[in-house]
């Protein structure tokens, strides 16, 4: 195993195998800084040139393009409000506020730093869960997703913000937008219009930037002001955003867990990763007045997680075959032409090559950090610039962006829907993230409900997994309540204390 | 106010800009150059990718020996055929995401088909996902340019949806020209042993036990086979769908939640040997009219049938479909001696060795037919007896 391990480290360094890596870092970077150019199409098109490879090299080439993906996506989601990759949207909540403060660089260095740290946290959890990995997968059934998928609903709560109410409806108007398409199992339309385009459902790439970028558009230009509106302060340093990660390395740690095993877990998706990240780290702070507005773990949280989940999402991929990510899907190809077998044989006598994954993703995400830093600075001043002459790039980005997503046109107008949608909402106050959670989830939801429901009747309630999964569920939505209940008591000892002594 | 006046001139004219293109032509998904093949066995250096510029098309490769000895195109204006194709350049349109299955094909035949076709136009490959392939299909059907620059690539699993009147179905599959297939499906119901199931005949009849099997989305050969095999045959078989594709079924299958599937012979063979060989896997019946070569010993699904009613309805419910399954096709109102021209190149690069050997590496079966053996085949399968026609758009979905 040890052997494995260090092998594993030195294939990596082999010709052609390090200067593919570094090809596949280059691309990865055009890639995820373009919003719409997303990472799995490009991984598509990349394809074709790995049946000539040697394993090593072909998943130095393609592992690289992915963690890079992962990470530059964030930049344009905290500089410009627009999501770079689909799974990069939890990151504009807190990073572009931070831009908007004048402290891009602060948000930046955090979200690039985050995301290294994900990304190692990721690859280390691929290389411990390797003995564990079958038996950890193979747990995980459709009540058990169905379980999960409804404790992620829990976290819109913490999405809310101040107002509850709002934040519930919020996620409920997203669970039924998540309605809207060919229902998967018997295939009736649902609010299509009659528009075939709509028979997927709405895609989240158009919705996110509509619902986000738009807004912030709108209010650049009418307040005529550029990106950052304050002038850069004394903390906005990219160094600061990079210390940041390690000052609150709770909440680095905690979004670098709950990426991975969401990425483990097949069957949840990237985008849950992240809104889950955000969720947790709001509700593990203790001053939340700040979130929404520019706090520095708003971006921590997403930053980590997004990367983490590829390093777990190998796992299951690795294991079974069974892709835990869309990005994963299109390296399974990969594993085909390669005339590798996903399954035991990966793990006993592909082993070294299995280490040597680990690697890539942790070589390539520090490379990636390493060169970014070199080019923010220039990407901060960017901020700065006039918002006349930001306001026409930016627009193209977002419509560009979620025309490509699905190469129809229909996305476009689905985003200026959104658009308007997200407007309403700032103005009256309505929180956006449970709105997103809502659509992410509510697939999930529905398509476990019914396979659970078809193939075990109401039993499925009883299994042990899904018992735990709900137990944890409500003990997050009483907690509030059972602080408060404990405060109150130890308050009122001490009052009577201090009463029978007065 | 002059700020605002240029702030919202530009913004109109991105926006308009935009607009326009968008409307004028799809932005293509670009293929990236692919330095020109290196012939023998020397191993080629992996080639630097370009940067993804915008619409970098694949380079037409260098007209191999065997290539120059076409043989004469039957009966078409070949020159006028190469004169429009000459500097033009030809798009698939495929009707799934990038990634899958359709799109690994259609990239890897974009890469060949180039050089048999007169003129050597050069060839992009563009996804346009959605309705399982129905939304590119109506598109090329109605919307696209009728100039033979698009080809489309399709689910033959839409000819079943025509054939039941089902919603959104914007074509007449017959009055497409069609290029051929790459390769025919040969479905297997494959089970697990943890099942107990060992024959098909257990599931049949009044003590029949009852099989489990996962499927994708309705309409899907996944699903449509095994309630075919339920509806006709009375298997006791139970419908668990909505599984996110193949992968996701064989996990439920590890994890006892499903007790079955039904997949393609090369899919199973290249990813599922070890479960097969070792027998956690059992197949039980076959939905091709032929033995597999492979699997001498394994049952048709036609041997099932007790009487003939109940053959006809298997015939064509589970087994002609399978021989369309992946289609290429032009518009009805391309030129002719353009679709033929396109049809003939399609037959060639199914030939052609270089191609072989690369679908050989990406573990792609290649059992091509022709676009007119196509052609008659769907319009056979449209014209079935009005009698098996009613009882196959009764068949629940």
């Amino acid at each position: 195993m040890v052997e494995a391990f260090i092998s594993g480290l030195l294939q990596v360094f082999t010709i052609p195998a390090f200067p593919l890596m570094l090809i596949g870092i280059a691309v990865g970077f055009a890639v995820g800084i373009l919003p719409g150019l997303g990472g799995p199409v490009a991984l598509a098109l990349m394809l074709p040139f790995v049946f000539d490879m040697k394993p090593v090299e072909a998943f130095a080439f393609l592992l690289g393009m992915i963690s890079v993906t992962a990470t530059t996506g964030d930049i344009t989601s905290v500089l410009f409000g627009v999501p770079g990759e689909g799974t990069s949207a939890a990151t504009i909540v807190d990073g572009h506020p931070m831009t908007k403060n004048g402290e891009a660089g602060r948000a930046l260095g955090a979200a690039l730093m985050s995301s290294l740290v994900g990304a190692v946290f990721g690859a280390f959890v691929l290389a411990a869960a390797i003995p564990i990995v079958r038996p950890l997968v193979l747990a995980f059934g459709s009540p058990e997703f169905f379980a999960l998928a409804l404790l992620g609903l829990t976290f819109v709560a913490a999405l809310s913000g101040e107002n509850k109410l709002k934040g519930a409806v919020s996620g409920g108007l997203g669970l039924m937008l998540a309605m809207v398409g060919l229902d998967p199992q018997s295939g009736v339309q649902r609010y299509t219009f009659g528009q075939l385009s709509l028979w997927e459902g709405l895609g989240l790439v158009p919705v996110t930037a509509g619902l986000f970028a738009i807004p912030e558009i709108v209010e650049m230009w009418v307040k005529r002001t550029s990106i950052a509106e304050k002038a850069p302060g004394q903390l906005s340093g990219v160094w600061q955003g990079c210390k940041d990660t390690f000052i609150h390395w709770g909440v680095t740690l905690r979004c670098s867990m709950i990426g991975t095993f969401i990425g483990i877990v097949p069957g949840l998706g990237g985008a849950v990763a992240q809104w889950l990240a955000y969720a947790h780290a709001v509700q593990s702070a203790s001053d939340k007045s700040r979130f929404g507005h520019g706090d520095v773990r708003g971006v921590l949280g997403p930053g980590a997680a997004n990367n983490s989940k590829e390093g777990g999402a190998i796992i299951p991929t690795i294991a079974f075959g069974v892709p835990g990510s869309v990005s994963m899907a299109i390296l399974l190809g990969a594993f085909l032409i390669q005339g590798l077998v996903p399954g035991p044989s990966m793990l006993t006598t592909h082993l070294s090559l299995t280490f040597s994954f680990v690697w890539l993703i942790v070589l390539s995400n520090v490379i990636t950090v390493g060169v970014c830093f070199l080019v923010l600075k220039h990407l901060v001043k960017i901020t700065y610039v006039r918002g006349a002459l930001v306001i026409p790039a930016i627009l193209l980005m977002v419509f560009l962006g979620s025309y490509a997503d699905s190469n129809s046109l229909a996305a476009v107008v689905v985003t200026l829907l959104f658009g308007f949608i997200g407007l309403l909402m700032v103005y009256l106050d309505w929180p956006r993230p449970p709105l997103i959670l809502g659509l992410v989830l509510g697939t999930l939801i529905e398509k476990n409900l019914f396979i659970s429901y078809t193939r075990y009747e109401f039993s499925f309630l009883l299994r042990p997994m899904v018992v735990a999964i709900f137990l944890v569920g409500l003990a997050i939505i009483l907690a509030p309540t059972i602080r408060r209940v404990v405060l109150q008591r130890s308050g009122s000892k001490e009052g009577g204390i201090v009463a029978g002594r007065g | 106010m002059p700020k605002t006046s240029i702030s919202g001139l530009l913004c109109t004219i991105t926006i308009a800009l935009v607009v326009l293109a968008a409307c004028a032509s799809a932005a293509p998904t670009p293929t990236p150059a692919k330095p020109v093949a290196t012939t023998g066995p020397a191993v080629a250096p992996a080639p630097a990718p370009t940067v993804l510029a915008v619409a970098t098309p694949v380079p037409k490769l260098a007209a191999t020996p065997a290539a120059a000895a076409k043989p004469a195109l039957p009966a078409i204006d070949e020159k006028a055929v190469a004169d429009f194709y000459r500097g033009k350049t030809v798009k698939i349109i495929v009707g799934t995401s990038a990634g899958g299955g359709y799109d690994t094909y259609s990239r890897l035949i974009a890469r060949f088909i180039g050089k048999f076709i007169p003129g050597n136009p050069n060839m992009i490959v563009e996804n346009m996902p959605g309705g399982g392939t129905l939304v590119a299909t109506n598109f090329v059907y109605k919307a696209a340019p009728k100039d033979g620059t698009v080809i489309i690539n399709f689910s033959g699993g839409l000819v079943n949806q025509q054939l039941v009147g089902a919603q959104g179905v914007e074509f007449d599959a017959p009055k497409f020209q069609y290029l051929g297939v790459p390769s025919v499906d040969q479905p297997l119901l494959v089970v697990t042993k943890a099942s107990g199931i060992a024959k098909l005949d257990d599931t049949i009849g009044p003590n029949g036990k009852q099989l489990v099997i996962g499927g994708t989305a309705p309409g899907s050969p996944q699903v449509a086979l095994p309630v075919a095999v339920r509806e006709v045959l009375g298997a006791k078989i139970k419908m668990v769908t909505g599984y996110d594709g193949t992968t996701q079924i064989r996990l439920a299958m590890e994890q006892g939640e499903v007790d079955g599937y039904v997949n393609n012979w090369t899919s199973l063979r290249s990813a599922n040997r070890a479960e097969l060989d070792s027998g956690k896997w059992l197949i039980l019946a076959r939905f091709t009219e032929e033995p597999i070569k492979d699997l001498p010993n394994l049952p048709g699904i036609l041997t099932f049938a007790k009487n003939d009613e109940q053959r006809q309805l298997l015939r064509f419910g589970t087994i002609s479909p399978n021989q369309f399954g992946r289609l290429y096709a032009v518009g009805p109102d391309v030129p002719k001696d353009r679709a033929m021209a396109l049809s003939a190149a399609f037959a060639k690069t199914m030939a052609d060795k270089e191609f072989l050997a690369e679908a050989e590496k990406a573990k792609l079966d290649i059992s091509a037919l022709g676009g007119d053996q196509i052609g008659k085949l769907i319009v056979e399968y449209l014209a079935m007896p009005a009698a098996i026609k009613t009882k196959l758009q009764q068949m629940p979905q």
